[in-house]
């Protein structure tokens, strides 16, 4: 009986994507231009959302789809200026 | 003059009360209509819709908007516009209006827009059913869009879109990503028609300020990319010249 092949660690990248597919489909978050970067057992996560409550919950989801690594949440809450800029245009 | 404010992508949700209100109880000092470029809501779900328009209460002028992709997640596209029409918001999505506002007319032709990707870089009306569907669903979006720019009786007329018609204000963005992002096609139907500008979103990493191909002035009003609650847009109207000051950061 042949001796079963061991299944090789999946690699970064799709680690990556299957964190980026949840953060854009878990109903917590719903982000897409999140970016996730993994270096051994550490994620990283970055980017920009509208609140500190779903920046929080970037790391509710990542350590969920990761319960084995550290995460490392350097999203930011945009941050918005006061006043606005005006252009005239035409 | 013509004061027009706009931003896009503020992705409000259940999270987001009383936050968008404060900054658009302002808009009324600063402009004669409200735009919005889609991306109103986190994922599109009713619940975040009402929260919205609870915000949108704050702003005491016309509010002319067309949804973003997120707006679509949850499948209530049209749930979620006829909530943000019955509070007011008028919403497009290839069509026109041309708004009265206290300084005049301003024409807007408003419509999500989709993908495809840039001229040398995009994808064919060619292949596989689904390959075919995706760049003609952009031509019909485009085609919609220049008939409503088309259409609009005003001296002021603003192409409103979610997708980006041009590759100049996504600099910063990733190149792979950019057929993600907007398509020529959008471009060429607002230089066949003509416009005083180009307002859309959805590029959080882009620039503000682009073109399209034939000169018309394209400001990508992502709030993540203004960092801003808006910014207000000035046209001339009935011979006036000037803006009011030209920057109150």
């Amino acid at each position: 009986m042949s001796e079963v092949e061991q299944a090789s660690p999946e690699p970064d990248s799709y680690v990556c994507e299957r964190v980026r597919r949840a953060l854009a489909a878990d109903p917590r978050v719903g982000e897409l231009g999140i970016t996730v970067r993994v270096v051994g057992r550490r994620a990283f996560v970055s980017g920009s959302v509208a609140t500190p409550e779903r920046r929080q919950a970037i790391s509710t989801v990542v350590t969920e789809v990761l319960p084995a690594y550290e995460v490392q949440n350097d999203v930011a809450v945009t941050p918005l200026e006061p006043g606005s800029e005006i252009e005239m245009l035409g | 003059m013509i004061r027009v404010a706009a931003v896009g992508d503020v992705h409000v949700g259940a999270d987001s009360v009383g936050r968008v209100r404060p900054h658009l109880e302002q808009v009324a000092g600063e402009a004669d209509l409200l735009l919005l470029a889609g991306d109103l809501t986190r994922v599109g779900e009713p619940e975040e819709a009402a929260v919205l328009v609870e915000e949108l209460r704050g702003a005491d002028v016309p509010v002319v908007a067309v949804l973003g992709n997120h707006d679509y997640h949850a499948g209530q596209e049209q749930v979620v516009a006829g909530m943000l029409e019955d509070g007011g918001v008028r919403v497009l999505e290839g069509e026109g209006v041309v708004v009265e506002t206290r300084s005049g007319p301003v024409g807007v032709a408003g419509a999500k827009g989709f993908g495809g990707g840039f001229a040398g870089a995009c994808g064919s009306d060619f292949g596989e059913p689904l390959m075919k569907a995706f760049v003609r669903h952009t031509r019909a979006v485009a085609d919609g869009l220049e008939k409503a720019l088309a259409g609009l009786a005003a001296d002021v007329r603003i192409a409103l879109l979610h997708y980006a018609p041009t590759e100049t204000t996504l600099q910063g963005e990733r190149l792979e990503i950019y057929p993600f992002l907007g398509s020529y096609l959008l471009g060429e139907a607002v230089d066949r028609a003509g416009a005083s500008v180009v307002l859309h979103g959805h590029a959080h990493a882009g620039t503000e300020k682009g073109f399209t191909p034939g000169g018309i002035p394209v400001r990508n009003v992502a709030q993540p990319v203004l960092r801003r609650p808006y910014n207000v847009y000035c046209f001339t109207a009935g011979g006036e010249t000037g803006c009011d000051g030209a920057s109150r950061a």
